[in-house]
């Protein structure tokens, strides 16, 4: 109690101070001389693109790297964070976007997990019960919840609360809450700002993550913008706008917008209308012309991928319709999806990708191993010819097609992985994050192999969160956010980055077709 | 060190496959280097060891492991670890082979295929599409078909020479066919049980055993499907990596359900032949050759993580494990410690794979 006191007396005073830190990757420099101030009671913003060094800035609190420079002072007092022990030991409670939870356990043994109390070897539940309303108490969540609920019948909402409340109980300095809300719905994110600000009334410093441009101004007092691992600024919320985060993220790159060439349209390959599935995609349509590289942005968890998966043949469709040139078609079997050449490229290279184990032709033979074989046998020459193409078209290095795709660098084996659904011959190809944890010079390949295969005329659907990538190769780039999909932007009225993160938060102005 | 490390910084993780090199060429050749190695001691257990016949005896005594090891070869390539219910299968197949022999040898052959090959489907449905543990689901249908056979003949074994008209009163099958068609009792019974049990010692040139031949028939059919095959190829996919092969257009499902199609087919197929050696139909004929199959299998140089190996190598295993044996008892080991022994090496091979697991990441090695 007497720590509660003294730190409300203290609102506005320093609590973290970063000072300079940096912390080195092999190949870059993730967090570059960045300093990094939190005071009690503030809720502090802290923003910045897909690999801005946001994530890198906050495990470096949590006490995840040994081998950071430059100093951490929390409370004054200078502390060196090298195990998530001594950061623990130093105040700082951090709550991450995917929950540590043992759904089969109940909430009490989550909340005191590995300090469960005991009388002399049995559980004693009694003390544990009430210790746990205890701290359900700190996010009212005491008499909603049964503390022998096991979790797995508790929302998702509520787990999102009860981690809360694990962090709090521990009475922590500093709290760090990355994408709290990325889960939730509407009304359940303005619970979660109402604890947060009582929370925040309380005296605690929080760092708030998110890539939400509305939730920055609707719960933050300040926030600071990284981009390429430097400090951007900061400020006030109060005293910027929407536009100003956006050019701070983004950066002042490039107002000339891609509005270059006019491709021709050609006739529209596929259409999809209504597509639902469930949970995840929303009554979506769009439609796909020939030749045409049509971009889909949209914040994590927006349900792209889903969408994506849907179409490709992996997920069900639950409602809508899809067409192929104008014919109407069965997605539900990924085989027949192929067979008719919609290929779906996947986000994880190397569990759903590739099997690392084989070598590099079995990889790209495995989606065609059908159209290799005559009848029941297979003659894998027969793909000897579209290998080699591959492999110079991509410039897949080493040639030899027989290492195992474990030795090959992660550029080459994304091109691989590329190389195996153009082997397929695709009318429609859907990339998803086509280019992630690729190096620069695989990613600028890719790029012109993309180009090149729209320019064939194969429809090209690119899924990714890099916004240059989205903003330079799309001819139109739709939109979506929580399932559904939200506008269009088209070349003709232009866009940029800034454009599509401003439309990937919702802000519907942007658009040049609202849906 | 450094060499890990560079590893790691191309592959983008820890590279298994280039820091074991030498284990993965201990897997691919070291069932040769056993045999050799094998062929050595043996000159020196006895005089008789390099003969034709010695030779024609080993390979004769794993006939029958073999025609099992190359169907479940399927299943281990599939990355399932093993099919329990092999035994089982090789006990019904030889039950109803029994039962139809009155038919005449193909209907008795084929009747025991088409049993193989229906409970293949049923573990094929189960663990294909409903993602059952392949071990303890295989496992359980054994255990449920010994229930069955045994219920059905009530403990009773059946001989294919004493079908005389009281074993229709007994039996499963039998009373019902006798019902329908009570012909079957015309039927010169003993000629065709003489065929039956006859199979077992029919000889090509005198010396050379049918069974063998079949083996080696079943082998290279086996290595054929296995590697020149469309199915082939797409079982190498999903057995080296499931998500991968079901996110390549491969009906996965589908594919693994034909691994256990065959190794049951396999299994049947042994089950004839074991039954017209003991001349009898029981429920216990097939005991132990689930293990042993794992065993020569991964001798041969297979991998328990799915996708790797050949079927030479699982002849080569096969016949290490005759080797075994034989030499063996040219020492005079008695049949319990052979049994011993082979115990120990299939915990040996085992543990090596786990280990190979392991370094691959499977957690649920």
């Amino acid at each position: 109690m007497a720590d509660q006191k003294d730190r409300e007396s203290g609102v506005g005073r320093v609590m973290l101070d970063m000072r300079s830190v940096s912390k080195r990757f092999p190949g870059t420099l993730a967090v570059d001389e960045v300093n990094f101030q939190v005071k009690t009671g503030e809720v502090h913003a802290l923003m910045g693109e897909n690999g801005a060094g946001k994530s890198t800035l906050m495990k470096m609190l949590a006490g995840l790297f040994s081998d950071y420079t430059g100093e951490i002072l929390i409370d004054g007092e200078q502390v060196r964070l090298v195990s998530p022990t001594l950061a623990k030991q130093a105040g700082v409670a951090m709550i991450y976007q995917e929950l540590s939870i043992a759904y089969n356990r109940t909430v009490q043994e989550n909340v005191f997990a590995g300090r469960i109390p005991v009388k002399g070897k049995v559980v004693d539940k009694r003390a544990l019960s009430e210790m746990t309303t205890e701290v359900l108490k700190l996010v009212k969540l005491d008499g909603k919840i049964d503390p022998a609920t096991p979790m797995r019948s508790v929302s998702q909402h509520e787990s999102q609360l009860i981690e809360i409340a694990k962090a709090l109980k521990d009475d922590p300095k500093i709290l760090v809450m990355d994408e709290p809300t990325s889960s939730l719905s509407t009304e359940e994110v303005e619970t979660m700002f109402e604890l947060i600000r009582e929370v925040r009334a309380k005296g605690y410093a929080i760092v708030y993550i998110s890539h939400h441009l509305q939730e920055v101004f609707d719960i933050a007092d300040r926030v600071t913008v990284l981009r390429d691992g430097k400090l951007i600024d900061t400020c006030e919320v109060k005293d910027v706008t929407k536009e100003d985060l956006v050019e701070m993220m983004v950066g002042q790159k490039m107002s000339d917008f891609y509005k270059h060439v006019d491709k021709p349209v050609g006739d529209v390959t596929l259409e999809v209308e209504g597509l639902t599935h469930y949970g995840f995609v929303h009554d979506v349509s769009f439609k796909i012309h020939k030749g045409e590289i049509l971009g889909l942005a949209g914040l994590a968890g927006a349900g792209r991928s889903e969408l994506g998966r849907v179409i490709g043949g992996i997920d069900r469709m639950d409602a809508g319709v899809c067409r192929l040139n104008g014919k109407e078609i069965k997605t539900k079997d990924m085989c027949n999806m192929v067979k008719r050449g919609v290929a779906y490229l996947t986000e994880n290279r190397k569990t759903e990708g590739l099997t690392l184990r084989l070598t590099a032709r079995e990889n790209i033979f495995s989606a065609i191993i059908p159209k290799l074989s005559s009848g029941l046998l297979y003659f894998p020459k027969r793909g000897e010819g579209i290998l080699g193409e591959l492999y110079e078209g991509l410039n897949i290095v080493p040639r030899d097609k027989n290492l195992t795709a474990a030795n090959l660098s992660g550029g080459n084996q994304q091109k691989v992985l590329l190389a195996k659904w153009m082997a397929t011959r695709p009318e429609v190809l859907i990339l998803d994050e086509p280019t992630r944890g690729v190096d620069v010079g695989a990613k600028k390949l890719i790029h012109e192999t993309i180009e090149k295969l729209a320019a064939d005329g194969i429809s090209v659907l690119l899924i990714s969160s890099d916004l240059p990538e989205i903003v330079s190769l799309s001819d139109r780039i739709i939109v979506m956010k929580q399932g559904h999909l939200i506008g269009e932007l088209t070349k003709k009225d232009g866009f940029d980055e800034s454009k599509v993160l401003l439309a990937a938060n919702g802000e519907r102005s942007v658009f040049s077709v609202e849906y | 060190m450094s060499n890990i490390n560079a590893n790691a910084g191309v592959g983008g993780s820890f590279n298994p496959l280039r820091a074991s090199n030498f284990s993965t060429i201990a897997n691919r050749f070291g069932v040769f280097l056993m045999i050799g190695a094998l062929l050595i001691v043996g000159a020196f257990a006895s005089p008789q060891f390099f003969s034709t016949s010695n030779f024609l005896n080993i390979l004769s005594a794993v006939s029958i492991l073999g025609m099992v090891a190359a169907g479940v070869a399927f299943v281990i390539y599939c990355g399932k670890y093993g099919d329990m219910s092999v035994p089982m299968v090789m006990a019904i197949s030889g039950v109803i082979s029994v039962e139809f022999m009155r038919y005449g040898l193909v209907p008795a052959i084929c009747g025991a295929v088409v049993t193989g090959a229906l409970i293949g489907c049923i573990n094929g449905v189960v663990i294909g599409k409903l993602k059952v543990n392949a071990i303890i689901w295989t496992l359980a249908m054994n255990f449920i078909l010994e229930g069955l056979v045994r219920w059905s003949y009530q403990g009773q074994q059946i001989y294919p020479d004493m079908a005389t008209e009281d074993t229709y009163q007994t039996g499963f099958l039998l009373p019902l066919m006798y019902k329908l068609d009570k012909n079957i009792m015309d039927i010169d019974l003993v000629s065709r049980a003489e065929a039956f049990n006859g199979l077992a010692q029919t000889y090509f040139f005198g010396h050379i055993p049918l069974m063998l031949v079949v083996m080696v028939c079943v082998m290279v059919a086996c290595f054929f499907i296995m590697s020149r095959t469309q199915y082939g190829n797409q079982l190498k996919v999903v057995g080296s990596s499931y998500d991968v092969g079901n996110m390549s257009g491969i009906r996965a499902t589908s594919v693994v359900m034909g691994a256990f199609m065959i190794s049951s087919i396999c299994a049947s197929l042994a089950g004839v032949f074991i039954t017209s050696i003991n001349k009898v139909g029981a429920f216990y004929v097939g005991q132990g050759y689930d293990f042993q199959a794992v065993t020569a299998i991964i001798l041969g140089g297979m991998s328990l993580a799915g996708g790797r190996g050949n079927i030479i190598g699982v002849f080569g295993g096969v016949f290490l494990m005759g080797l075994i044996s034989n030499i063996l008892t040219l020492f005079g080991v008695g049949t319990f410690t052979q049994k011993m022994i082979s115990g120990a090496i299939f915990i040996v091979v085992v543990a090596v794979n786990a280990r190979s697991l392991r370094k691959l990441g499977r957690d649920d090695a």
